[in-house]
């Protein structure tokens, strides 16, 4: 896959939060809110419980009174409004006090293997005063104001697999309800959002008494919880190519099953009317300040009203194969941002189809963790040919291609994108140039013997290590790779993030620059205890 | 990685921290990203099976840089001087199903420092032989079945296979007695002053801070609304 495309990829109902929805609603769990303890400034712990057939698990919640001046969404900040901590079941008073002492530190503190992610969220200031002053005095605020927003607080960042003593992946992905990528992460946001809306009832009650309302359900639902995200997120894709493979294989797997129906119900279409009108909506109060997503929504309305008019009159739903019949014209006609969401609105009334698939969306990464030394490099030049022509294509040498790499800071260890030619430390840079590498490696390879074994040549020239394992990797999984330079000066950053954040089912994308979001969770969806009915995004 | 509280003498690490930290610090000493990658899986491997992975690790990598890779030859590898059992192993998992590997005969490792290293290695090659495999050298033995915890037997202090470098003899064997799965470990408790010490050479990969570098990370204007 490019960039291009990824980076226009919308959240589908097989993206990580719905298919935590659609469980936590098909095995009925049950969630409560055992402890509620905050002071008059909303101050103090608060714990929230998913309660599943098999297990529990606790969010837990310190609320805290950050100065104005203390808010900050980069990873360097030491506070926030408010930090939280997924239990493995349900704690008891030793295990809060413990967490209590660790978790509003955040990186600075440590947690164990009882729990399973370490968070933290900033309140957005402006609409949660808005909020808190109209429920004060009896009112429902200002429900365009929530729509356009779209959140009372924000994650700034979401840490699960053995991050600060956390337990780590392997434990725990041997549970159904956590197989799938990423479930305890959104379930610790989806409850997040619960302690966001609570806490701004709380600080209304506290302001205005007796006067003071909560905050309705229609209105709720216009929220979800904010994220602001940077570069920490953006190496991931490529660190994990088995996995990432997976997930894109998923979702070509989900197309193709939609494409493959030789005809189309009664339900599906109107499935499919209602999830369109749903997306145009959506893009109307999607907005953005960035210029570059400026762009893109207008794609993206214009699309949709293409696809609006199409569907109308010249679609033919009595026809054979109209799924795929749609999916040919759109790929002529329509922008890729609104082919991208023409992509989700396709699967939206396809559950039964697709939904079964969320499971393969899970790797074994070990699989492809050792180099086959046995391999001949004539092997290894016929998987070059295959999965890395985009790879070779560039001219490294010139300027533009290689002007940017990757790096660790030394501060607070997050990665960075440098300017290769005008900063310091591009000799430390991290093996996120894939494309650079393999073209190296396939000049590497071209004098020798083709009957040679790899074995041999990593031995000898220990430098192409890296690419040989991606490029045996490769092998029979064709989107393990993003397809573009990602160390050329044209590289947006942003592509990365929305691609990854679309599978977590993220929405309202907001580009801050091109190397930071902000997005949504959950905007629009149940709350636990209303989980019944069908979940439309 | 937060590893700085003076408070704690012990920290308890993920296989995660383990495998993070053990990549940046190989990296930080000289090796190749690839070769890297190889010393998080081998801490990891060791950590599971309850080795002593960050005194293997710290000596491992405390050399003046990256040297010591063996000369592969059939039945018998030798360095200009003491190989690095992080080389080593790697080129043994590597050439695992080739003449040069353990699968035809017997294969002599000559003077490799810290011969526990290798372990995760033998595992690994005996994964891809599907075939039981017997390590011996002066300071310990160990069998190895495809998948299964291996057996070891130290002649002494464990440590003795730590620190003293000896040849080392692999080849493969008769099937053991059926051995128990893998623990489930996921923690690991080490010294804080190791900690330290491998946090220390891991900086080594780092960029330093500059203005310049705070401002390639995060939003253009505020990012507080």
């Amino acid at each position: 896959m490019r960039l291009a495309r990824l980076g226009s990829a919308h959240p589908t109902r097989l993206s990580f939060l719905r298919v935590l929805l659609r469980r936590l609603q098909r095995e009925k769990w049950r969630f409560d809110r055992p402890l509620f303890n905050l002071d008059e400034k909303g101050v103090g712990r608060v714990v929230y419980r998913a309660i599943g057939p098999e297990r529990t698990y606790s969010l837990v919640c310190f609320s805290h009174d950050l100065p104005p001046e203390m808010r900050s969404d980069r990873v360097i900040a030491t506070a926030w409004d408010a930090t939280f901590a997924l239990f493995d079941g349900t704690p008891d008073e030793d295990d809060l006090d413990r967490l209590e002492a660790n978790v509003p530190l955040q990186e600075a503190g440590r947690i164990n293997p009882r729990e399973l992610s370490l968070s933290r969220a900033n309140r957005s200031v402006r609409l949660f005063d808005h909020v808190v002053e109209r429920l004060s005095r009896g009112l429902q605020p200002d429900g365009d104001l929530l729509a356009e927003t779209g959140y009372l607080m924000r994650t700034t960042a979401v840490y699960g697999s053995g991050k600060f003593g956390a337990a780590d992946r392997d434990l725990i992905a041997n549970r159904p309800e956590l197989m799938v990528p990423f479930q305890a992460e959104m379930l610790s946001v989806w409850l997040t959002r619960s302690f966001s809306v609570d806490l701004v009832d709380h600080i209304a009650h506290q302001r205005g008494g007796e006067k003071a309302v909560r905050l309705d359900g229609e209105h709720r639902r216009l929220l979800g919880v904010g994220n602001s995200t940077g570069l920490g997120m953006a190496p991931f894709l490529v660190r994990h190519p088995a996995l990432f493979n997976n997930w894109v294989m998923v979702r070509e797997e989900a197309l193709a099953r939609v494409r493959a129906q030789e005809h189309a119900t009664e339900q599906t279409v109107s499935g499919f009317q209602a999830a369109l009108a749903n997306a145009i909506d959506n893009a109307r109060l999607w907005n953005s300040d960035h210029p570059l997503q400026i762009a893109k929504l207008d794609d993206l309305r214009n699309g949709l009203d293409l696809l609006g008019a199409h569907v109308s009159s010249e679609q033919d739903w009595q026809g054979d194969h109209p799924w795929d019949a749609l999916w040919r014209w759109g790929e002529t006609n329509l922008p890729l941002e609104a082919q991208e969401a023409l992509l989700s609105l396709l699967l939206e009334p396809h559950g039964d189809l697709v939904d079964e698939l969320a499971s393969c969306m899970a790797a074994n990464e070990a699989a492809s963790a050792a180099i086959d030394g046995a391999m001949t490099v004539g092997r290894l030049q016929a998987l070059m040919s295959e999965n890395y022509d985009w790879a070779v294509r560039p001219d490294y040498g010139d300027r533009q291609e290689c002007a940017r790499f990757w790096y660790v800071s030394e501060d607070k260890l997050e990665p960075r994108l440098g300017e290769r030619y005008e900063e310091p430390g591009s000799e430390l840079e991290l093996p996120l140039d894939t494309g650079r590498q393999v073209a190296r490696l396939a000049s590497a390879v071209e004098n020798r013997n083709s009957s040679e074994p790899v074995a041999r040549l990593v031995l000898e020239e220990p430098r192409l290590r890296n690419a040989v394992r991606r490029v045996q990797a490769s092998e029979g999984r064709p989107f393990a790779e993003i397809r573009d330079n990602l160390i050329s000066e044209e590289l947006m950053p942003i592509d990365m993030l929305r691609c990854k954040l679309a599978f977590f089912g993220a929405t309202r994308f907001d580009p801050r620059s091109d190397r930071w979001v902000r997005i949504s969770l959950f905007q629009g969806l149940p709350y636990p205890g209303e989980l019944s009915g069908e979940m439309q995004a | 990685m937060n590893t700085m509280s003076p408070v704690c003498a012990t920290l308890d690490l993920s296989l995660s921290e383990i495998a993070a930290l053990s990549c940046r610090a190989a990296r930080g000493a000289g090796f190749e990203w690839g070769e890297a990658d190889e010393a998080a899986f081998a801490s990891v491997w060791l950590s599971r099976a309850g080795i002593a992975w960050i005194a293997t690790l710290l000596a491992v990598l405390d050399t003046a840089g990256r040297s010591g890779s063996p000369l592969v030859a059939e039945g018998r590898w030798r360095g200009p001087g003491a190989l690095c059992p992080l080389l080593t192993g790697i080129a043994l998992a590597d050439f695992a199903l080739l003449p040069e590997g353990p699968g035809q005969g017997e294969l002599v490792l000559e003077n490799v420092k810290h011969p526990l290293f290798l372990l995760p290695f033998v595992a690994r090659t005996s994964d891809a032989l599907s075939r039981p495999l017997r390590i011996t050298s002066a300071g310990f033995e160990g069998n190895f079945s495809p998948g299964a915890v291996p057996i070891l037997r130290f002649a002494g202090a464990a440590e003795r296979a730590l620190c003293e470098a000896s040849s080392v003899s692999i080849g493969i064997c008769e099937a053991g007695p059926e051995t128990s799965r893998w623990p489930d470990r996921h923690r690991s408790t080490v010294s804080a002053a190791n900690i330290r010490a491998l946090s220390e050479i891991a900086m080594k990969m780092t960029v330093p801070t500059s203005a310049q570098s705070l401002a390639g990370a995060g939003a253009a204007g505020g990012d507080n609304d």
